[in-house]
């Protein structure tokens, strides 16, 4: 029976061709899609599930709220936290901190590579994160300072074939580490994927030398991590108690001096992706049920395709029915033979679906900046997902149309009475609805998103980004080095300032810390972000004052006496128009800076425009510089960049020449609303595309049922204009329908959407106007080429085939 | 074979009722004969399909094989219809996706008989209506008498008892018309009971007996020859 089923669901699908490859494309454009997104979220949940111990590790997160109420969370915890937890909580069985330098200079032999993901862990990594060593213990290849363990691919990097362990790498234009340990490479779903570990003994043996004890700062916030693994069956909750006493124990009066609001928790490892300042803070989970429902929305609106193109052709099909009834065909048998039909196209559109999905793939992972792979091993659970996929789609698709047509009564049918009733057409009408409303808000969204990104793109930051270059100092030697190469790169034609400073421009500030006005007391006071730099950094990157004045190196008092803060500063010392004139104090810890305010600078983004702006605290001092940053003049940048690595060569020949542009570190802040865009931006034109197709062929059949009325129509003097209006009217009708339903949805989704950013367009009138007429053209445009053929038909002979 | 008392069909719509069967009392015997005439509207194939179990009266009894089915549901008529009653139509309806040995086979299939059983029954069968040299043919394939035939086949692979035909020849020339009421006839001689709806008083002179319909009404039973059971 089944052989029989199989034969005529496959001899109808050569027979009306047309409509089955609207049926399959449509599928299988939708299948491909759904695969591509399931592996994408698929891959995002599983960041650092893989660990032996993932239950049981967790990342310490912080809760700070500062007098001004403004409470933030992050996953930045000061350097002692980590081993005074192990020391003082019992349940907490190892402790990991990370703390990753950024772009340093690693160097052995003739090699000299700038290296971005290298990090200083504690010495118990290896054993509580399941990184896999080729070469050393895990228990003690972190152990020693000036101990550093590399990847596979990086040791190959720097030494070849040769085994690397036991020599020497040299760090930035300092210490050196020797080579204790080989790492497999890192998978690409960790947050941890790095290229080289350091121990993290150096890094404190490195700050003693300069007389920053790190390991006691506790009121000292950089890019440290700590981690954390809990004994077996340890609830993380019960431990919020401990955790409490243990910050009132170690920061108790400093957060009290300071009237600050601290709490530590603990997020567990797993959550740490999608939630990267911890459970509290931004949550990118949405973005996933997003792209989720995107999946099942266009399955669903090519299954919708099949559906209304299986019913509006049951008249065809009636005859069929009817027949096998007379012959003894029970009902149930032929509900099966449908959903068998169904069940072939759904198998076929699968085949082509993987085929795309291999073709697309190379495509897709650029824009997701992934590393998928299609049944890159035997995986159970995505085998298990696919063979469900197909049934799923094949049932779903096949579901009406059979119990619709196992249900037509033989008698009827074989007389040739065969009506659509009211109902039928009122849910094909329904399902059209459903399609556009779904495309329809998948295009809104993409516009919303793009105009967002725009706007971030064009948006004044309150300095001008064009043009401007950062060069990293790490590993030149000495601040006469430093001051000779800022000299000779403004000798160079087409730079025309320069600035030293300790920041980076599109990224943020590296030092934070306490300020306050000139002798009050630490809780009056604040955190913010400080930058040191030399005189000429406003000049350079054009960070507008709005009162006072630049620093001015003729005066003496401006290197040792004076600060600029930026507006968000003076808001929060309190001081309305008043700022310049008065004196605060800066208090890293270490010692205490007294100066006057000289000038106020406008607001200005040092991270990217999701978030508001910080208060900041300008100084000249130069001990500490890191970057230079160029502005060029217009024209050939190339040309000049090339001139100043020769400039950098000639002074610091065995330093690789190390730059970026600020305006390309500032967009890739933006990369994973670029990524939804884009990806928005696809699935919505697949979208109206799979829509449309339905469209195309529900207009084809709907038209050739027609024809007799159509006949009589001309005959009595319809023009083909008339024709075609009444045959795409009720098309649009369904279209704008869709766009009503769908356009409050969208703009409550983007509004929510949008309140996540410090900096935000609103959804304007003119993006549902612009998606409204580009879906009624897409949709009249498809509707015209099936209703102007019918149109255009000789009467005579469409009342004659009557 | 056949039984039935005060036949009544109303069709219904929203603003008009109709009569198509206004009291038909009738009986058929095994091995029978009949053909039922009458103008268009006049409630013959009304009859043929009440009689043939794809429909219900709306009153009255109707007695097949002793058995009162005249309430019978869907399911029930369809268990009682398989196997035993044989559909022989103007239009042919064969299958357009099925080629001629699919289309004979099917109620074989519904039956559930097994697939080598099929084939010779089948092959037998398409063999004595002399069509099997076309088992592979698609209908579009056929002129309109093959493909009468190939219904006629269909109709009588699963040797049913009572074979129904509504106006078998109504679509055919004449040469195809008399070759189809030969092969009926043939059927008939070997003990298939046959109920024929006809215009063609041509095609109702092979019929033991001749049932005149009007208005849903029998009106004249011409007996052309004593049947004797």
């Amino acid at each position: 029976m089944f052989r029989n089923y199989f034969k005529i669901a496959v001899r109808h699908l050569q027979r009306h061709k047309f409509i089955t490859v609207i049926n399959i494309s449509g599928l299988a454009v939708g299948m491909a899609c759904c695969i591509l997104i399931t592996l994408y979220v698929r891959d995002e949940l599983g960041f650092d599930r893989f660990h032996r111990n993932t239950d049981n590790l967790y990342r310490v997160t912080t809760q700070s709220t500062r007098p001004t109420g403004n409470t933030e969370y992050g996953a930045a915890t000061q350097f002692p936290i980590g081993p005074n937890l192990k020391k003082d909580i019992s349940s907490i069985k190892e402790s990991v901190r990370i703390f990753a330098p950024g772009n340093t200079l690693y160097t052995a032999g003739d090699k000299r590579i700038w290296e971005e993901n290298t990090a200083f862990a504690d010495e118990p990594f290896f054993r509580v994160f399941n990184f896999p060593l080729l070469e050393g213990n895990p228990a003690t290849v972190l152990k020693e300072p000036y101990s550093i363990v590399l990847t596979e691919s990086a040791a190959k990097k720097y030494f070849g074939n040769e085994s690397p362990i036991g020599k020497l790498i040299k760090v930035g234009n300092g210490y050196s580490c020797a080579v204790t340990g080989v790492a497999k490479d890192f998978p690409a779903n960790t947050d941890l994927r790095m290229t080289m570990i350091m121990s993290f003994s150096t890094m404190l043996k490195e700050g003693l030398k300069t007389g920053n004890d790190v390991e006691n700062q506790w009121f000292m916030f950089g890019n440290n991590v700590t981690y954390v693994q809990l004994a077996d069956h340890t609830d993380p909750d019960k431990l919020t108690k401990e955790l409490k006493t243990f910050v009132s124990t170690h920061i108790g009066g400093i957060l009290k001096r300071h009237n600050i609001q601290f709490a530590l928790e603990l997020q567990p490892v797993q959550n740490v992706h999608l939630h990267p300042e911890g459970d509290k803070g931004v949550d990118n989970s949405p973005l996933i049920w997003l792209y989720i429902a995107i999946a099942v929305f266009l399955i669903l609106i090519a299954c919708i395709n099949f559906m209304n193109l299986t019913t509006a052709r049951a008249h065809e099909r009636a005859k069929e029915v009817g027949l096998r009834k007379v012959l003894g065909a029970e009902r149930k048998s032929l509900v099966m033979q449908f959903l068998t039909e169904s069940l072939v196209i759904s198998i076929i559109s699968f085949v082509l679906a993987i085929l795309l999905v291999g073709l697309v793939m190379p495509l897709f992972n650029t824009i997701t900046g992934k590393e998928l792979l299609l049944l890159s091993s035997a995986d159970s659970f995505l085998y298990a997902g696919l063979l469900l996929l197909v049934l799923v789609v094949g049932l779903v698709a096949g579901s009406y149309p059979a119990l619709y047509l196992s249900g037509l009564i033989p008698v009827r049918v074989l007389k040739g009475n065969f009506i659509t009733s009211g109902s039928r057409v009122l849910i094909r009408r329904g399902l059209v609805v459903a399609q556009f409303a779904v495309a329809v808000a998948l295009i809104i969204s993409t516009v919303v998103v793009f105009s967002q990104l725009r706007y971030w793109q064009t948006k004044n930051l309150g300095f001008d980004k064009e043009h401007l270059v950062n060069i990293y100092l790490s590993g030149v030697d000495g601040s006469a080095k430093v001051a000779l190469l800022k000299s000779s790169f403004l000798n160079q034609s087409g730079v025309q300032q320069a600035s030293m400073h300790n920041f980076l421009m599109g990224s943020g500030v590296f030092n934070n810390n306490p300020v306050v006005r000139e002798g009050e007391d630490d809780k009056e006071g604040f955190v913010a972000g400080i930058i040191q730099s030399d005189f000429d950094l406003l000049k350079t990157t054009g960070i507008k004052l709005v009162s006072g004045r630049d620093f001015n190196p003729a005066l003496a008092t401006d290197s040792s006496d004076a600060y600029i803060i930026n507006q968000a500063a003076a808001r929060q010392f309190g001081f309305k128009d008043d700022a310049v004139g008065k004196r605060i104090e800066w208090r890293p810890g270490y010692m205490s800076r007294h100066g006057t305010i000289i000038g106020v600078v406008e607001d200005f983004n040092l991270r990217s425009l999701q978030s508001a702006v910080d208060p900041i605290i300008y100084m000249v001092r130069q001990e500490e510089v890191a970057i230079i940053t160029l502005r060029l003049a217009a024209g050939d940048q190339k040309a000049i960049l090339k001139r100043v690595e020769a400039a950098w060569n000639s002074i610091v020949p065995d330093v690789p020449f190390n730059f970026t542009f600020v305006e390309a570190d500032i967009q890739s802040k933006y990369a994973s609303e670029r990524t939804l865009g884009k990806l928005f931006g696809i699935f919505s034109g697949l979208a109206i595309f799979i829509a449309c197709m339905g469209l195309l062929g529900l207009s084809m059949l709907i038209s050739r049922q027609r024809t007799k009325e159509i006949g009589i129509r001309k005959v009595l003097g319809a023009s083909v204009a008339n024709i075609s209006l009444l045959l795409s009217k009720d098309f649009l009708k369904l279209v704008l329908i869709g766009i009503c339903i769908a356009s409050p949805i969208a703009w409550y989704g983007m509004e929510k959407w949008l309140q996540n950013f410090a900096f935000r367009v609103h959804v304007e009138w003119w993006v549902f106007l612009l998606t409204a007429v580009v879906v009624v053209l897409i949709a009249l445009c498809t509707v015209s080429l099936q209703s102007v053929r019918a149109a255009l038909m000789n009467p005579v002979k469409s009342l004659r085939s009557e | 074979m056949i039984r039935t008392v005060n036949l009544q069909k109303l069709f219904t719509t929203e603003e008009v009722e109709t009569t198509a069967l206004n009291g038909i009392n009738m009986e058929v015997q095994d091995g029978e004969f009949v053909a039922i005439m009458g103008p268009s509207g006049c409630g013959k194939s009304t009859l043929l399909n009440i009689l043939g179990l794809l429909d219900n009266p709306s009153d009255g009894e109707y007695h097949f094989w002793d058995k009162e089915v005249a309430r019978m549901s869907e399911r029930q008529r369809a268990q009682l219809r398989k196997g035993s009653i044989g559909f022989v139509f103007q239009s042919f309806n064969l299958i357009d996706e099925l080629t001629v040995f699919e289309n004979v086979e099917l109620p074989l299939l519904y039956l559930k008989v097994p697939a080598a059983e099929r084939k010779v029954k089948v092959e037998e069968v398409l063999e004595r209506m002399n069509i099997m040299h076309r088992r592979n043919h698609f209908p579009q394939q056929l002129s309109g008498g093959q493909q009468q035939r190939v219904a006629i086949a269909r109709a009588v692979v699963a040797k049913p008892n009572l074979i129904l035909a509504d106006e078998p020849t109504g679509n055919l020339d004449s040469t195809n018309g008399e070759e189809v009421m030969k092969l009926l006839q043939e059927l008939n001689n070997s003990g298939t009971t046959l109920i024929m709806v006809t215009h063609s008083p041509y095609d109702a002179g092979f019929a033991h007996r001749i049932i005149n319909l009007f208005d849903g009404r029998v009106v004249t039973e011409n007996i052309k020859e004593q049947f004797h059971v």
